[in-house]
């Protein structure tokens, strides 16, 4: 029954992405909050959601790349941790959480891939008849939405066949958010560090120093 | 000439969908088109829809600005072809603009607020995400269309306010300083001493234009000798 909700929850979440309104709500964070709200643990939702977000901060969709999917990552890596809280009653390892998440962001970008091939037929398809735009467009939404099926039905069906070990998660916790931080704050210097903002970076970075001083 | 607030909504409502059919060979052209239907007259639809065969990609929040002023030129019936010039000449313009302002900056400033508050506080790290973001990003949409039907082609001058410059900024330094505050998330321990070395590896990896994939088979691999040895 987990499976069924998590695969149709994350389906409609990754809808955000590109294909309905881009409010946000697909962004790991966020819908790690909403996957984790919704399975009674917001708490674990928020970190493994906060992990992804880090991961793919500098992620950028420009132009026609199509970069590996981090909002599928997030709610596979989220919806995964749930899945086998759940089914197999044990804590998930986080190590492994991660691992289905970044093969899942390597996956959706193909199935994104194909899903613009797609589109592609519907495209031609209102070229020989032009009044078709409406149907030719819409369908559009409905073919991103067979993609989060098909996306999350397989790892969410994956996962909770095969389970995950378990063990090793304080080290592993610990481990993970050095390597994130790591990330973030190698993807944050790339993006924003210039001449006139460098002060602002030693000022946060002084703040950090006096957290761990005190 | 105005817009009215049904058409206003009726456009707004219809850009949400802007990228629903993205290809890569039409890119938005259906959802340019589609977003249009909604703010011209059923006379005009048809011609519209018969003539228009549009190469359309541009940022999607910043995409109103360009059908504002396709409506404008509708209405006071400037021919098909430097109609056509125009949206090639604008889209990148605002493509790139919006590529900068919210992809690379607004966007992933208010995701590391988000992450920190929500590690630090809780649930309201992601809501104050939700809320700001979508405050600007709507905020974005509507005056598009508003600005676009104003000033028809002159809308592109927008993009050299000086209050999107200072918004920039402002996120950009907000940034900057989130980033040195970023390690306050981590656990007070010795191992934190670790992200030293494994920032400065992914800072040469992203200035070196690396692949995302290739970075995230490197942090694969990194997973892989810490389940194995540690």
């Amino acid at each position: 029954m987990i499976v069924l909700f998590l695969v149709f929850i994350g389906a409609i979440i990754l809808l955000d992405k590109y294909t309905i309104g881009e409010f946000g709500v697909s962004q790991p964070i966020i819908a790690g909050t909403i996957i984790g709200a919704l399975c009674g643990d917001l708490k674990s939702g928020i970190f493994i959601g906060a992990l992804f977000q880090m991961l793919f901060l500098a992620n950028l969709p420009i132009g026609k790349d199509v970069p590996p999917d981090a909002q599928a990552a997030g709610i596979a890596g989220c919806g995964s941790y749930f899945v086998i809280k759940v089914i197999h009653k044990t804590e998930p390892n986080l190590i492994i959480i991660f691992l289905i998440g970044i093969l899942t962001a390597v996956l959706g970008s193909f199935l994104d891939v194909l899903v613009r091939r797609v589109n592609e037929k519907f495209y031609h398809w209102f070229l020989r008849d032009k009044r078709q735009l409406n149907f030719s467009h819409m369908t559009g939404v409905g073919v991103s939405l067979i993609r989060g099926v098909i996306l999350f039905a397989l790892i969410f069906g994956i996962v909770s066949i095969i389970g995950a070990p378990v063990g090793g998660l304080t080290f592993n916790k610990e481990f993970l958010m050095v390597l994130v931080a790591s990330l973030g704050i190698a993807n944050g210097i790339y993006l924003y560090l210039r001449k006139q903002s460098f002060y602002a970076f030693l000022l946060g970075l002084i703040c950090a120093l006096v957290y761990f001083v005190f | 000439m105005r817009l009215g607030i049904f058409r206003l909504l009726k456009l707004f409502l219809a850009s949400l969908f802007l990228q629903s059919s993205w290809s890569f060979y039409s890119m938005q052209s259906l959802g340019f088109l589609f977003t249009a239907m909604a703010g011209i007259d059923d006379k005009k639809r048809e011609s519209l829809i018969k003539n228009t065969r549009v190469f359309f990609n541009t940022h999607p929040y910043m995409a109103g600005f360009i059908i504002g002023a396709v409506l404008n030129s509708l209405e006071r019936e400037i021919d098909e072809e430097s109609l056509q010039r125009n949206i090639m000449a604008t889209q990148s313009a605002f493509a790139s603009f919006g590529d900068t302002l919210f992809w690379q900056t607004i966007r992933p400033v208010l995701t590391i607020i988000a992450v920190i508050l929500g590690l630090k506080i809780g649930f309201i790290g992601p809501l104050v995400f939700i809320i700001i973001y979508n405050i600007i990003h709507i905020y974005f949409r509507f005056y598009g269309f508003i600005a676009g039907y104003q000033k028809g082609w002159d809308v592109i001058y927008v993009l050299k306010d000086k209050r999107m410059e200072l918004l920039q900024k402002i996120f950009e330094i907000i940034g900057a300083f989130l980033v040195g505050l970023l390690p306050i998330i981590l656990p007070k321990s010795f191992n934190v001493l670790f992200m030293i070395p494994l920032s400065g590896v992914f800072i040469i990896l992203l200035w070196k234009k690396v692949a995302p994939i290739l970075i995230l088979t490197f942090v694969f691999i990194l997973i892989i000798i810490n389940l194995i040895f540690l």
